[in-house]
């Protein structure tokens, strides 16, 4: 999808105003994060578990040549095809070349957040090949036309309601409002699904995990429809980003156990699956052709600099699912593939930081993401390089940049500073004593437009925290 | 002009700052300089391999019963589709391990080379994970991966003496077959299961409504 992130705040705006939204990102909190959280509980030690996930994704970046060589040997090994692709329109190209050779018509996705962000979908419309969405709530987005809204649960946004409509229309032509129960709209879906899976010429998938050691690449799914796509067509296609590589079968042990939790906070979901290769001669089904689409897209770039820790991430979706500002807006105003905390450092590198200037700034640094994230990903260190990236190549707004020249010209002064900041809480204090919060500040306006400004109680914080260090030393 | 298979090495090459490229031996022994060689971090239980296997599996809404040789395999199959509208047609993966089933005479009984048609399907385990109550189902022309994903009703036979505690055992055993790693390699933990509609589980989404573990008692 084309990014819509300078679209950022009045998509933010938006947001806040949709009643179905906000009752859908209630359910995020509800779900997710309650569930991984009894499962951490539980794991004897599962800080050191993030530690070896660190360790492993750290190590393998620092290898990555050798274990992208490697890898390419055993798959070619295993009969498969390798291909490398260094941007958008390779990526697209490959897969439209593999399908055309095979003269597709149509084709099954089973979900790929990297196929998402080589636009796969329109290079595939642009060729002449249907495309169908596989997994459920990419299938809903997919007849709503909209992008995920969550890297794990990409319809997480519509309601039940919504989807009745979808389905009607699209399944029955009718516009019968009746809300639907769940199990009947599920079941819809999989017979419609059913026979896309048998008569699908290409299947494409993701991968949530390659391996070095063996060639393999491993699919986590629930529903089943990952391996209905990788098993059922004549070729099947993985589409994945260079960085989701691991050296050997006992490090994918390690992501699986902390993917599985992160994500869904289940211990395993219902299928996961290594696939390497093609068929087997004596194989009595699966696919003829097997093909890997490596791709860079800017994960190269990242490589080399301060951002290498943002490719460790394993897509797990913890950093949003725990993300006030996520909770708040949800993943379309992000206006991009990768919503919330890990988005709005991948966003940037991949689209430009001139094209997402707000995304680095929709972060509190309330640290959350950063304390749940199973490869410890420091996200609210990168979010504050990625604002001082912004300043230094003159993408900060004006006033900021005044306000910031401002407030360093006083804080260089500690003493002047001091005593005026007494003097503005004390003021403010006063004057917001009967309210205990303010609708409106001169020179402000920009900020309290959106929110009030609490008044201060009693003295400031340089005097409170001398107050207490004197305390402390009694 | 350089492919894009050169290009990106290259680029990685420059990230990092290569003189010269590690061997792939150099790699492996950082890794373990890195890692160490001892356990990760795992899961741990005080009940016994078994138990826990079953807990999980129950857990992700699979069920089992026990039989203690080949030829009862049969007919825990049939009683368990008793009271299911699954028509008497059972696909069955042509594996070895099931060559002695002994079938009752009210199933129909079709050796199966992929799961198109089959709205049972019986495949064969070749190990069980007690640390997450996973089927180990690996692809081959004695299991078909379809079949394990087709059918409504999904019955698999898992030898009790394959159960193994953790993932790492599995590689450890399948590290030395000659045809590992075989085209699919499926772990399956439960029925087919979404919650993408306002995150309310629903159980057979694409894949089985069911799965059923035949837990085979007898050893091969």
């Amino acid at each position: 999808m084309e990014s819509r992130a300078h679209l950022f705040k009045p998509s933010a705006r938006e947001a806040l105003d949709n009643p179905d939204l906000q009752q859908a990102l209630r359910r995020v909190q509800a779900g997710f994060v309650g569930k991984r959280k009894a499962l951490v509980d539980q794991f004897p030690d599962f800080e050191g578990l993030r530690d070896r996930g660190r360790a492993i994704k750290d190590h393998t970046l620092a290898h990555l040549d050798v274990y992208l060589e490697q890898f390419e040997a055993r798959v070619t090994e295993a009969g498969g095809q390798v291909h490398w692709a260094e941007t958008q329109q390779e990526a697209q190209q490959i897969v439209v070349d593999i399908c055309r050779q095979v003269s597709a018509r149509m084709v099954t996705k089973g979900k790929t957040m990297a196929g998402e962000e080589v636009q796969l979908n329109e290079a595939l419309d642009a060729a002449g090949v249907e495309t169908v969405e596989t997994d459920l709530g990419e299938y809903i987005i997919q007849l709503a036309k909209e992008p995920p809204s969550h890297i794990i649960a990409p319809a997480i946004h519509k309601t039940r309601q919504q989807i009745t409509d979808l389905f009607n229309e699209h399944h029955h032509g009718t516009f019968n409002d009746t809300l639907r129960e769940v199990p009947d709209l599920v079941n819809e879906a999989r017979g419609i699904l059913r026979e896309k899976f048998l008569s699908a010429d290409v299947g494409i998938t993701g991968a949530n995990c390659l391996v070095a050691e063996t060639g393999s690449m491993f699919l986590v799914t629930n529903e089943g429809n990952g391996d209905l796509t990788h098993s059922l067509p004549r070729v099947h296609v993985a589409i994945a980003g260079i960085e989701k590589l691991v050296p050997t079968l006992d490090d994918a042990s390690t992501v699986l156990r902390l993917l599985a939790r992160s994500a869904t906070g289940q211990e395993m979901t219902a299928y996961t699956t290594m696939v390497t290769g093609p068929r087997r001669e004596a194989d009595t089904d699966g696919p003829d052709a097997f093909h890997v689409v490596l791709i860079d897209n800017g994960r190269t770039r990242m490589l080399g600099g301060r951002f290498r820790e943002m490719l460790r991430c394993i897509r797990c979706g913890a950093c949003m699912n725990h993300c006030p500002v996520y909770a708040a807006i949800g993943g379309h105003a992000y206006g991009w593939v990768y919503p919330g905390p890990m988005g709005s450092v991948l966003t940037p590198m991949i689209v430009g930081l001139d094209k997402t200037r707000d995304l680095p700034n929709a972060c509190t640094l309330n640290g959350r993401c950063q304390s749940v994230c199973p490869v410890r990903i420091p996200l609210p260190d990168l979010l504050r390089d990625l604002r001082e990236a912004q300043y230094d190549e003159n993408l900060t707004g004006k006033p900021t940049r005044y306000g910031l020249g401002i407030w360093a010209w006083f804080a260089l002064r500690p003493r002047l500073y001091a005593a005026l900041a007494r003097v503005g809480v004390g003021l403010l204090g006063r004057l917001g004593r009967r309210r205990g919060r303010f609708r409106r500040l001169p020179l402000a306006s920009a900020w309290t437009a959106g929110r009030d400004l609490p008044a201060p109680q009693g003295p400031t914080f340089q005097a409170a925290w001398r107050n207490r260090r004197r305390e402390e030393s009694r | 002009m350089s492919s894009p298979r050169e290009r990106i090495l290259g680029k990685i090459r420059t990230a990092l700052a290569r003189q010269t490229v590690p061997t792939a031996a150099e790699a492996s022994s950082s890794r373990l300089a890195t890692l160490g060689d001892g356990t990760p971090q795992r899961p741990v239980w005080t009940e016994s391999n078994l138990e826990r296997f079953t807990r999980c599996l129950e857990a992700a809404s699979g069920t089992l019963v026990r039989v203690r040789t080949v030829g009862e395999i049969g007919q825990a199959v049939a009683e368990y589709l008793a009271d299911k509208p699954a028509g008497q047609r059972v696909h069955v993966a042509p594996n070895p391990a099931l060559e002695a089933v002994d079938w009752p005479e009210t199933l129909t009984v079709e050796q199966a080379t992929h799961g198109r048609d089959a709205l049972v399907g019986v495949s064969f385990a070749e190990a069980g994970v007690a640390e997450t109550g996973s089927l180990a189902v690996l692809s081959g022309p004695d299991n078909p991966t379809t079949l394990s994903f087709l059918p409504d009703y999904h019955i698999v036979v898992l030898r009790t003496a394959d159960v193994v505690p953790y993932f790492e055992d599995i590689w450890v055993r399948m590290r030395e077959r000659h045809d590992f790693p075989p085209r699919s390699f499926n772990f399956i933990t439960g029925p087919s299961r979404t919650a993408d509609v306002e995150q309310t589980l629903q159980l057979g989404a694409h894949g089985p409504r069911s799965l059923h573990v035949v837990l085979l008692e007898e050893a091969p």
